[in-house]
């Protein structure tokens, strides 16, 4: 019986968990931002009232490679296109995982923009913290996103 | 003569001026079938300030008694220059049909109103002189005794009275800017910027590609739109041009000043034509005036509108990545043959981020 009894909730438990068998993170919502939901592309995304937004890319990490290359693909790509980096630095979460850090300002339809790219690698995951808006709005919320990323757990 | 003399005996000092004034009238009338001393005099008379010279009998030079100085000048001959003036700015006479009922109000103009027509006519009057002229009011028509206002001098004079002042300039101003911005999808949102700006200046949106705009904007507020819209990119390319219009539309303004006079006076001759000759003529004549007119006028305001709104053309392009690396202030990537075969990195960026569903 009591055989039974396990049986049944080992079925349960693994029921229950099945639909977090993707790509596992976490992260804290800023304040003054909500979280969307159903967002195709991103894992997560949320959005103040503002229009800046915060969002979490998850991606395997095939090719696998390391977070040198990762960043640097990114990071190439992203100038290519205009963007100009203003800033790069390491980043250290609370939950202790090390990623790397460029922030851009780029011009969008005659206005200054800010975003931020966060990179995260882990051996089966790619997890990319992006964080954009206005400059002038963004500058109102840096210290809420900060917060976030430094929240983040891969 | 032996009547005369009985009658006359005590007065030979009188018969010798009476056949000495009979040969001087002979001479007279000799010599003014001789036009180039006629048109000679003629020309003196009016630079002399005499009116009507061509009214005047005497050859130049001619000994006159005081009893055959010229007549006083006619009021009617005056008129009827300016009906000439007026007339011939149309190119044609009203006048020149054969009807009857003309030909007794126009008796062949003496020589010398034909040559004092070129100092009266204006210069748009182009046209030459017609051949007859009503030297004459025709017999019995209550014609006013005054140069009518609107006789062609008198419009087309630029200082008849002294007190014309010159008029603004009419000026057209285009002006033509290439500009590059970020990148391609930057173009569309930039073309909507210009058309707002336009809007925003009371103007309106000319024509519009994929990567130009034409707008117009009102002429005061042209280089105010022309600094705003050179801030929304890169300028690459400026030009503008002023083209001054003034004289076109003041030659315009004079013609249809003149047509509208001989338009109303070709009225009067409808109203009192006497038979349906002479009414058909007039009418054909007045319709070829208004089509004429109508044209003149859409020309002017054609005109007006162009130099009341400045038109505005902007090419649009993206800038080339060698540019944006180099305006980045950033060391520029080392040069990339390939893309990696990932896709989602091409995804990353503020577009993708900031465009919620």
């Amino acid at each position: 019986m009591e055989r039974k009894l396990g049986t049944i909730l080992f079925l349960l438990a693994a029921a229950l968990a099945a639909p977090g068998c993707g790509p596992g993170f976490g992260v804290k919502t800023p304040d003054g931002f909500v979280e969307l939901d159903d967002q195709e592309e991103y894992a997560y995304r949320a959005t103040s009232a503002e229009g800046v937004v915060l969002g979490v890319r998850a991606e395997p990490n095939r090719p696998k490679g390391n977070l040198g290359f990762w960043t640097n693909a990114l990071d190439l790509k992203l100038r290519r296109i205009g963007y100009e980096a203003v800033d790069a630095k390491e980043i250290k979460t609370k939950s202790g995982a090390t990623g790397k850090q460029i922030r851009y300002a780029r011009m969008i339809y005659d206005r200054p923009h800010t975003y931020w790219m966060t990179v995260f690698v882990t051996d089966a995951d790619v997890f990319v913290v992006e964080a954009g808006g206005d400059t002038r709005d963004f500058e109102k919320s840096k210290d809420a996103i900060t917060a976030a990323i430094e929240s983040f757990k891969p | 003569m032996k009547l005369v003399f009985r009658l006359h005996g005590s007065r030979l000092g009188a018969l010798t001026s009476l056949v000495a004034s009979l040969w001087l009238a002979g001479c007279a009338a000799g010599s003014a079938e001789a036009p180039g001393a006629y048109y000679g005099e003629a020309k003196m008379a009016e630079s002399a300030g005499a009116p009507q010279a061509d009214s005047m009998g005497g050859a130049p030079g001619a000994p006159m008694e005081p009893s055959m100085a010229p007549p006083a000048p006619s009021p009617m001959r005056t008129e009827s220059l300016s009906e000439e003036v007026t007339v011939s700015s149309t190119g044609s006479s009203p006048f020149s049909g054969d009807s009857d009922g003309d030909e007794e109000s126009m008796a062949p103009a003496p020589p010398p109103a034909v040559a004092q027509a070129p100092a009266a006519r204006a210069p748009m009057a182009a046209p030459p002189p017609p051949q007859r002229q009503p030297a004459t009011p025709p017999a019995g028509a209550n014609r006013p005794t005054q140069p009518t206002p609107t006789g062609g001098k008198r419009v087309e004079g630029p200082s008849d009275d002294g007190t014309a002042k010159p008029a603004a300039p009419l000026l057209i101003y285009t002006g033509g800017l290439g500009m590059e911005v970020a990148d391609q999808p930057a173009i569309a949102p930039t073309i909507d910027k210009i058309i707002d700006l336009a809007e925003g200046m009371g103007g309106y949106l000319g024509s519009r590609t994929d990567t130009s705009v034409t707008i117009r904007v009102p002429s005061a507020r042209f280089r105010d739109a022309l600094t705003a819209i050179e801030k929304l990119g890169d300028v690459k390319r400026r030009n503008v041009n002023a083209q001054d219009v003034s004289e076109e539309y003041h030659d315009l303004e004079v013609r249809l000043a003149n047509l509208k006079s001989v338009q109303k006076r070709l009225q009067e001759f409808l109203a009192r034509a006497q038979n349906v000759s002479d009414a058909l003529q007039v009418e054909r004549e007045l319709e070829r005036i208004g089509r004429e007119i109508d044209q003149i006028e859409g020309r002017m305001r054609f005109l007006r509108a162009r130099a009341t709104f400045s038109t505005i053309t902007v090419d649009l392009s993206p800038k080339s990545k060698n540019q944006i690396v180099a305006n980045g202030g950033t060391p520029p990537p080392p040069p990339r043959g390939i893309e990696l075969p990932i896709d989602w990195i091409a995804r990353v960026g503020l577009e993708s981020l900031m465009t919620l569903r």
